[in-house]
């Protein structure tokens, strides 16, 4: 009896576990899928360019139309639409993307160069955001469910939605406006580069205004969701049988609420990855912030084509591996995912 | 009988007309629609109307008095080219409301009907149009549409189908999801016994059944997609020559000045009606939700 009690078990955990490793592969699959379909999309975009990728070079004094017929050759462009597009996907598994027009070197040395100053500015922003974001979620819940007059949620309720419809870049400029011309103690824009040569004391002063704004974007939804989810499960029946138990309230709230509530907000995050890099990218140009959104932006003023489908790419892939890794960690955390 | 059926009838139209008042006015005893309706609707009018009202041309240059203070003559001072703020301020909204707008409209026709149809119909539309889904979900809106509209052009009817053809997703998903537990429901399962169409299930029940979503998910729509033209035209994408966007573009050029004024107004006006619709939604999801 024993025996087959136990062999249940196991097979109910092997199937389980067969549940959650095919969520997981679907979940990984799902990757090459996005990128493959923004390649196509690349490739698209491509010849939907005016005269074909490379006649833009015409009007460049410095190019020949022979060259530029040269060039052509050399990326197939002869070749039947179909060929093309399987020579487009080979060269972007082997990472190149082609010759930026504008800075003469490969498409991938220039985005790998930028890349880094976006991973920090993005990290770090998602860092505080997340940290203030919770914090003030459970002030402003624990001020609704003890509070009577609910005056301190009613503020931070405003202050959210105000800051929710904020445009990043009009919180950008402010920010310039009172902290470098007005107060004079940060940089307003530009990048770390001194003609003393790199100093990180200088990095950081460069990052402090931008990783404000781009924290000031993601807070809101974070604040709105940890706060509601508080809410919500104190209402729940658990928390109210924990509490008959008599159990103190301090515990109820960190062991019971808290981390029930705060399991949801990791995909919260998942979810933003695309107002992360996306507001990354509008923040950098504001603030002059040498990150790929910066080169996006300098690449559509120069009608640079490889860099600008290069750096597309880049976004896909970054805010697909975010979504990959926190639906991952969730998937750990909380298996009832694949119910779902 | 027939008299009585009649009034019976009669009482059955005048109870609809009740409800409807009824849920009228709890709408708008909401608080945070009627602030929002107040502000969306204030933005909006002086947009359209405002070019009537304008105390000095918008366009027209002054360069004799450039960076001019807020004063009495010029309410919120003059920019770099001794153009009066308060009067760019008034007509810069039009683009971003009549891209807000559309956009909205349009993201809700297109990720409602699709939503709907993937819901209900399943198998392998669903499966495509989920894929679609989770690929546009994991672009940047921003970047894609600045790349779209880099190699395409950028006019106001451009900007907002790139706007609309990125948003609708977020829809969709939710309709979709809300058809999948609507379409097992009983009277939908005897519309489907006495013989109906998909297309007359879809049309006459599911999509009024689910229209407070639509409703609700339209004010978003209409802030978000404002926001992203406020953006678009920051960077230079704007489909007019007066717009707080690309104001603001142009106030940022001269911010070591110092002259606060030029920037101020015009990024005001955007956060303002952008939180006017997003009030709005929110109240309709409040009182939707009872």
């Amino acid at each position: 009896m024993v025996l087959l009690k136990n062999t249940m078990n196991l097979g109910q955990y092997l199937s389980s576990k067969n549940i959650i490793f095919k969520y997981a592969l679907k979940r990984v699959a799902l990757v090459p899928i996005v990128i493959l379909a923004v390649i196509t999309i690349n490739f698209l975009l491509i010849h939907l360019a005016p005269g074909g990728p490379f006649q833009i070079l015409l009007s460049d004094p410095s190019f020949s139309p022979q060259e530029v017929m040269i060039l052509e050759r050399q990326y197939g462009l002869d070749k039947p639409l179909y060929m093309q597009y399987f020579i487009y996907i080979y060269n972007v598994i082997q990472g190149n993307f082609g010759i930026s027009y504008f800075y003469s070197i490969p498409v991938i040395t220039v985005i790998l160069y930028y890349l880094p100053n976006t991973l920090i500015l993005a990290g770090l922003s998602l860092l505080l955001s997340s940290i203030l974001g919770i914090l003030l979620g459970i002030i402003a819940a624990m001020n609704y469910t003890k509070s009577e007059k609910k005056v301190l949620d009613k503020f931070l309720n405003i202050l959210s939605m105000i800051f929710y419809t904020t445009p990043s870049f009009w919180q950008g400029i402010m920010l310039i406006l009172i902290f470098a011309v007005y107060l004079k103690f940060l940089p307003s824009t530009g990048t770390y580069v001194s003609v003393s040569g790199f100093s990180i004391i200088e990095y950081l002063s460069h990052l402090i205004l931008p990783v404000i704004s781009l924290s000031l974007l993601l807070l809101p939804p974070i604040y709105f969701f940890t706060r509601s989810n508080l809410i919500e499960i104190n209402r729940m029946d658990f928390i109210k049988a924990v509490r008959a138990k008599g159990i103190r309230e301090r515990i109820i709230f960190v062991r019971h609420e808290l981390r029930n509530a705060l399991l949801p907000v990791i995909t919260l995050i998942g979810l933003h990855g695309t107002i992360l890099f996306g507001g990354a990218t509008i923040i950098e140009i504001v603030f002059s912030w040498p990150g790929i959104g910066l080169l996006t932006y300098n690449a559509i003023l120069n009608k640079d084509y490889p860099v600008l489908l290069g750096t597309l790419f880049f976004y896909a892939l970054l805010v697909s591996l975010l979504n990959l890794i926190v639906d991952l960690i969730y998937l750990k955390i909380d298996p009832r995912i694949v119910l779902r | 009988m027939v008299e009585q059926l009649s009034g019976k009838i009669g009482f059955k139209y005048l109870s609809t007309h009740i409800k409807t008042l009824n849920l009228i006015i709890k709408i708008f005893k909401n608080k945070e629609f009627l602030i929002g309706f107040i502000i969306a609707s204030f933005f909006t009018i002086i947009s359209f109307i405002g070019n009537y009202f304008v105390p000095y041309n918008p366009n027209s240059i002054n360069l004799n008095q450039p960076f001019l203070p807020p004063s009495w003559s010029h309410l919120f001072g003059t920019d770099y080219l001794g153009r009066d703020v308060f009067s760019r301020t008034m007509v810069g909204g039009t683009v971003s409301i009549e891209v807000g707008l559309a956009a909205g409209l349009l993201v809700v026709v297109i990720g409602g009907i699709i939503g709907v149809f993937s819901g209900y119909y399943g198998g392998g539309v669903d499966i495509l149009v989920q894929r679609i889904v989770d690929i546009i979900l994991a672009l940047p809106i921003i970047v894609f549409v600045l790349v779209l509209l880099t190699i395409i052009n950028s006019s106001t009817l451009t900007i907002i189908i790139a706007v609309s053809f990125l948003s609708w997703p977020t829809l969709a998903r939710i309709v979709r999801s809300e058809t999948l537990s609507l379409k097992e429901k009983e009277f939908i399962l005897s519309e489907k016994l006495a013989g109906a169409s998909g297309f007359h299930i879809i049309f006459k029940h599911l999509i009024p059944n689910e229209i407070s979503s639509f409703i609700v998910y339209s004010g978003l729509a209409i802030s978000n997609a404002i926001l992203v033209q406020a953006a678009l035209a920051y960077l230079g994408f704007s489909g007019s020559s007066v717009s707080w966007g690309f104001d603001l573009y142009m106030a940022q050029q001269y911010i070591m000045g110092g002259y606060w004024w030029i920037m101020f107004f015009p990024g005001l006006a955007i956060t303002l009606t952008a939180l006017g619709f997003y009030l709005i939604s929110e109240g309709l999801r409040k009182v939707m939700s009872g």
